[in-house]
C-alpha cells in the first residue's frame, strides 16, 4: 500500500516541471563547484599539501550538494500534503482502507525516490573523478551515505511542514526556516556556554561533516534517523488531527 | 460478516463543530438493494452525515457499523466496503483518467489484473471509455464529476455514498446518472444527498429529510405517509367567476383566490379534478390560460419538514 502511494507521488512529481528545473539548477551548480575546486586543487598543490583529493574536492562538492538540496527540497515537499488539503483530495486517503502511517510512509518514500534520482546524479559526478585519479572509495561512500541521510531528514521535515498548512508556499517557508536553523545551529554551539554542547549536537553540520570526512559514527547516523523518524511521527499525528477536526 | 444484519447501521451519531451541532443523534439502517436519498436545505448537515458514514470524519458520539465492522474500531475492514464521492470530487488534475482510477483501485487493495478489470468496468459504467488517456485537468466539469463517480464505484463497494452526484452534469448526463444509480442500486446500497426533489423521486427507494442536523422524516418514497396534503393546482383565468362557483365543481376541496384571476385549488383527485375544472372553464368561457400542478407529495413533505413557508410558493 505505501508503495502505491509512493509511486503515485513520484509520478505526480515528474509530471510537474518544478523538480526538473530545480535539479537542473542544482546539478549545474554542483558541476561548477566540482570543476572550480578541482582546478584550484591542481593549480595550488602547495596550499593543499598533505590533503588528498577526497577530503578536499569530493567532500567539498558533497557539502555544497547537501546545502543546495536543503535550499531546494522544501519547494518539492511543500505540495505533498498542502495541495491535498487545498483540493480536498485528502478525503480519498481518509476514506480508503489505508492507515495514516501507510500514508505518511508512502508520501515519504515518494519524495525520497525523487531525491534519490538527484543523489544518483551527484554520485556520478563524484565517480567521474576516477577517470583521472583514485579517490578513497570508503570516504566517498561515507560522504554519499551522509548526503542520503541528510536527504531523508530534509524530506521528512518538509513532509511534516506540508501537513501543517494548506498554503504550499507557507509549507516551503516553514521547512526552509527549520532546516536553515538546524544548518547554522552549531554556530551557537561555538561559543562556550552551558547549552553549547546541546546546540552543537542538534545542528546538522557537525554530523554531516563527520560523515563527509569518512567517519562512520553510529551517533551521527542515529541523529539523522531520529530527525527523520521524529518528523514522520509528527506528520502522522498532524494528519490524524486533520481528519478529526476539519 | 454476520448475516441477517443490515449492511449499514448507524446508531445515534452526532457531530459537533466547536459548540455548534451539525448532526444530532442520527440513527438508521440501510440494506443492499436500497437507494436512500438525503434531502435537506443547504447547511442542514447532509454532507457532515455523509462524511461521517464514509469514515472521513469521526462522529463526536455514536457508532457506525458497516457489514458488521465498527467504522472506528476496525476502520480498514469497514472502509474496504465503502465508495465515497465527496461534494468536491477528490481529483488530481495532473493525472490521466486511467492513472487516477488505477491509483484509486490500488488504494482499495486491488492490484494487477484485478485493478485493470475494475478500471474497465467502472469506465464502462460511467461513460469514460473514450477519455481514459486524457488529463483530468482538461476534462469538462461533467466529465470530472463522472470520474469522481467512477472513483467511488471502482472497487465494487457494498455501500456507495454520493454527495450531490448530479452537480455539474447537464440534463442528459443527469438522466444517465439516474439509470446508473438504479442499475448499481440493484445489488449495492446507495446513499445520495441532493437538494433536487425530482432526483429523489427518480432514483430513490427511500428518502430522509434532514433539517438543522436532525432526521425529521424517514420514509419509503412510495409510502402513503408522504401524501400528507391534498394535491393542488394553480389556475389562472381571464374572466374569473366567483370562488363559490369553482368550489361547486365536483372534486374541488378548497379554493383560494388572489382576486386577480389566480386561484389555488386543492383537488380530491390529481387527474379527474383538474380535467373537470378545465372542461368547466372552457364551457363557461372563463378564459383559461394557465393550469399547473402546485407541488407533489414529496415537495409538500419537504416544505413541511424543513419549516419553509408551507403555504408559500
Amino acid at each position: 500500500m505505501p508503495i502505491a502511494i509512493a509511486l503515485h507521488e513520484f509520478r505526480r512529481f515528474i509530471r510537474s516541471p518544478l523538480p526538473w528545473f530545480l535539479f537542473a539548477l542544482v546539478h549545474f551548480l554542483e558541476a561548477m563547484i566540482l570543476f572550480q575546486m578541482l582546478s584550484a586543487y591542481l593549480e595550488q598543490q602547495a596550499v593543499w599539501q598533505g590533503f588528498g583529493i577526497t577530503e578536499t574536492v569530493v567532500a567539498g562538492t558533497l557539502r555544497m550538494a547537501g546545502m543546495l538540496l536543503v535550499l531546494v527540497t522544501p519547494f518539492l515537499t511543500m505540495r505533498l500534503c498542502s495541495d491535498e488539503q487545498r483540493h480536498g483530495t485528502l478525503s480519498l486517503l481518509f476514506t480508503a482502507p489505508v492507515r495514516i502511517s501507510q500514508v505518511v510512509i508512502g508520501k515519504f518514500l515518494g519524495i525520497l525516490l525523487l531525491l534519490l534520482c538527484s543523489l544518483a546524479l551527484t554520485a556520478l559526478l563524484v565517480v567521474s573523478l576516477w577517470f583521472g585519479t583514485a579517490p578513497d572509495a570508503g570516504q566517498v561512500g561515507a560522504g554519499l551515505l551522509g548526503l542520503f541521510l541528510l536527504l531523508c531528514a530534509v524530506a521528512a521535515i518538509g513532509l511534516f511542514c506540508s501537513t501543517l498548512t494548506r498554503q504550499p508556499a507557507q509549507a516551503a517557508a516553514g521547512a526552509f526556516a527549520a532546516l536553515f536553523l538546524l544548518w547554522i545551529l552549531n554556530l551557537a554551539g561555538a561559543n562556550a556556554g552551558p547549552l553549547a554542547g546541546i546546540f552543537f549536537w542538534l545542528a546538522i553540520m557537525p554530523h554531516f561533516g563527520n560523515l563527509l570526512s569518512g567517519m562512520l559514527d553510529t551517533a551521527d547516523i542515529a541523529y539523522f534517523l531520529i530527525l527523520t523518524g521524529g518528523s514522520l511521527v509528527l506528520a502522522g499525528w498532524r494528519l490524524d488531527t486533520l481528519r478529526e477536526y476539519r | 460478516m454476520t448475516t441477517g444484519q443490515a449492511l449499514l447501521s448507524v446508531n445515534g451519531i452526532s457531530r459537533l463543530y466547536g459548540n455548534r451541532s451539525a448532526v444530532i443523534d442520527a440513527s438508521f439502517e440501510l440494506d443492499r438493494g436500497q437507494v436512500l436519498g438525503l434531502l435537506g436545505p443547504n447547511g442542514a448537515g447532509k454532507s457532515t452525515t455523509l462524511q461521517m458514514l464514509s469514515g472521513a470524519l469521526p462522529p463526536t458520539t455514536g457508532r457506525i457499523r458497516i457489514g458488521g465492522h465498527d467504522l472506528l474500531r476496525q476502520p480498514e475492514r469497514a472502509k474496504a466496503l465503502i465508495g465515497y464521492l465527496p461534494e468536491q470530487p477528490p481529483l488530481y488534475p495532473d493525472l490521466t483518467v486511467d492513472e487516477y482510477l488505477l491509483y484509486c483501485a490500488r488504494l482499495h487493495l486491488l492490484s494487477g489484473a484485478g485493478a485493470r478489470a475494475a478500471l474497465d468496468r467502472s469506465k464502462g459504467l460511467c461513460g469514460l471509455k473514450d477519455v481514459g488517456r486524457r488529463l483530468i485537468a482538461n476534462l469538462s466539469g461533467g466529465y470530472q464529476q463522472r470520474v469522481g463517480i467512477a472513483q467511488a464505484l471502482i472497487h465494487s463497494p457494498a455501500l456507495i455514498i454520493l454527495d450531490e452526484p448530479a452537480t455539474g452534469l447537464d440534463p442528459g448526463q443527469i438522466l444517465e446518472l439516474r439509470v446508473l444509480i438504479r442499475e448499481v442500486g440493484q445489488e449495492h446500497a446507495i446513499i445520495m444527498s441532493t437538494h433536487i426533489l425530482s432526483e429523489v423521486r427518480a432514483c430513490c427507494d427511500r428518502v430522509q429529510i434532514i433539517h438543522a442536523g436532525k432526521i425529521v422524516l424517514d420514509e419509503l418514497v412510495r409510502d402513503s405517509k408522504l401524501d400528507t396534503g391534498p394535491y393542488g393546482v394553480a389556475l389562472a383565468l381571464k374572466n374569473p367567476p366567483i370562488a363559490e362557483i369553482l368550489r361547486a365543481i365536483r372534486g374541488v376541496l378548497n379554493v383560494t383566490g388572489n382576486g386577480e384571476g389566480r386561484f389555488r385549488i386543492e383537488c380530491a383527485d390529481p387527474a379527474e379534478t383538474p380535467a373537470r375544472i378545465a372542461a368547466e372553464a372552457v364551457a363557461s368561457g372563463w378564459g383559461l390560460y394557465e393550469l399547473a400542478p402546485l407541488r407533489d407529495a414529496l415537495e409538500t413533505a419537504y416544505l413541511r419538514c424543513t419549516g419553509a413557508a408551507a403555504n408559500g410558493n
